[in-house]
């Protein structure tokens, strides 16, 4: 995609700069705190132009949600879960651990988001869970289930045991990067994302 | 002989995880038809099936269902 002779923007570049700059408004002071005009004056253009791409919210959230997307992001867990010849979900469950753990700006953006989204009662938070966090409750629980009927491990609602996995991870994910509490910090991601797993792990299988 | 796998309401990345799994059973050259609901597949399984080498016999999209024949490779 280059760019015009004149040195203008295409099209397709000003939606993106406008994408990643609402993206990084909302992260910063929240989807109320966030006016179109601010859009348009952190890119040092009218609010005519935003509207232009974007005619609605509406329209804006969902190039917002493509953006930030699980899928976009999660291309290593992928890897292991669409072509290692077997994998050990002990390992992705590491790799999904570290994912959220590791001192990221693309993470931290999204947790803000969604804290903002969350504390907003924003309808855009519905969607942000669903995109970006229910199919990762659906993968661990369908795990646990595959577990439990091979007899690995204890019986249960695999979906309350994945919700487990995820708060929990949640809750470390935000306690290092919004909190930023040294103690929750201590450990480097990779050794977090280890105990994480390794503790849901084995405390779902039978003594 | 033709499997059916039925992942109406799955999410991303369970579709590609069960027909990797479900591809595992069969004998190459048997089919596999997969339904699935999440609007990824509509990459996500073509893309798994390149880099697979199992070949996509066809795929239909109806009203938000994806159905994907999907033939095991040698």
């Amino acid at each position: 995609m280059g760019r015009k002779r004149s040195g203008r923007m295409t099209a397709e570049e000003r939606r993106n700069l406008i994408v990643r700059t609402a993206i990084g408004l909302f992260a910063r002071q929240g989807f109320r705190g966030t006016r179109v005009k601010d859009i348009a004056d952190r890119m040092g253009t009218s609010d005519a132009l935003i509207f232009q791409h974007f005619p609605t919210k509406r329209e804006l959230y969902d190039a917002i949600l493509d953006e930030i997307s699980t899928r976009r992001h999660f291309k290593d867990v992928e890897e292991v879960l669409y072509y290692a010849p077997s994998y050990d979900l002990e390992d992705v469950l590491i790799r999904l651990s570290l994912w959220f753990l590791r001192k990221d700006k693309d993470e931290e953006t999204i947790l803000r988001i969604v804290l903002y989204a969350a504390l907003e009662q924003d309808d855009f938070l519905q969607e942000l869970v669903d995109e970006h966090y229910s199919r990762i409750v659906g993968y661990v629980a369908y795990e646990v289930e595959e577990g439990q009927k091979t007899g690995r491990f204890r019986p249960g609602d695999p979906r309350a045991f994945a919700r487990d996995f995820f708060a929990g991870l949640f809750g470390l994910a935000v306690m290092r990067q919004i909190v930023r509490d040294s103690d929750y910090g201590r450990e480097e991601a990779e050794t977090a994302a280890r105990n994480h797993a390794q503790l849901f792990l084995r405390g779902l299988e039978k003594r | 002989m033709e499997k059916t796998l039925d992942c109406t309401g799955l999410a991303c990345p369970l579709p590609v995880v069960k027909t990797n799994q479900a591809m595992k059973d069969l004998q190459s050259g048997e089919r596999l038809r997969l339904i699935s609901t999440d609007h990824g597949s509509a990459n996500d399984i073509p893309a798994w099936a390149r880099r697979t080498g199992h070949a996509i016999v066809s795929a239909q999209e109806d009203g938000g269902k994806f159905v994907f024949l999907i033939e095991k490779a040698g």
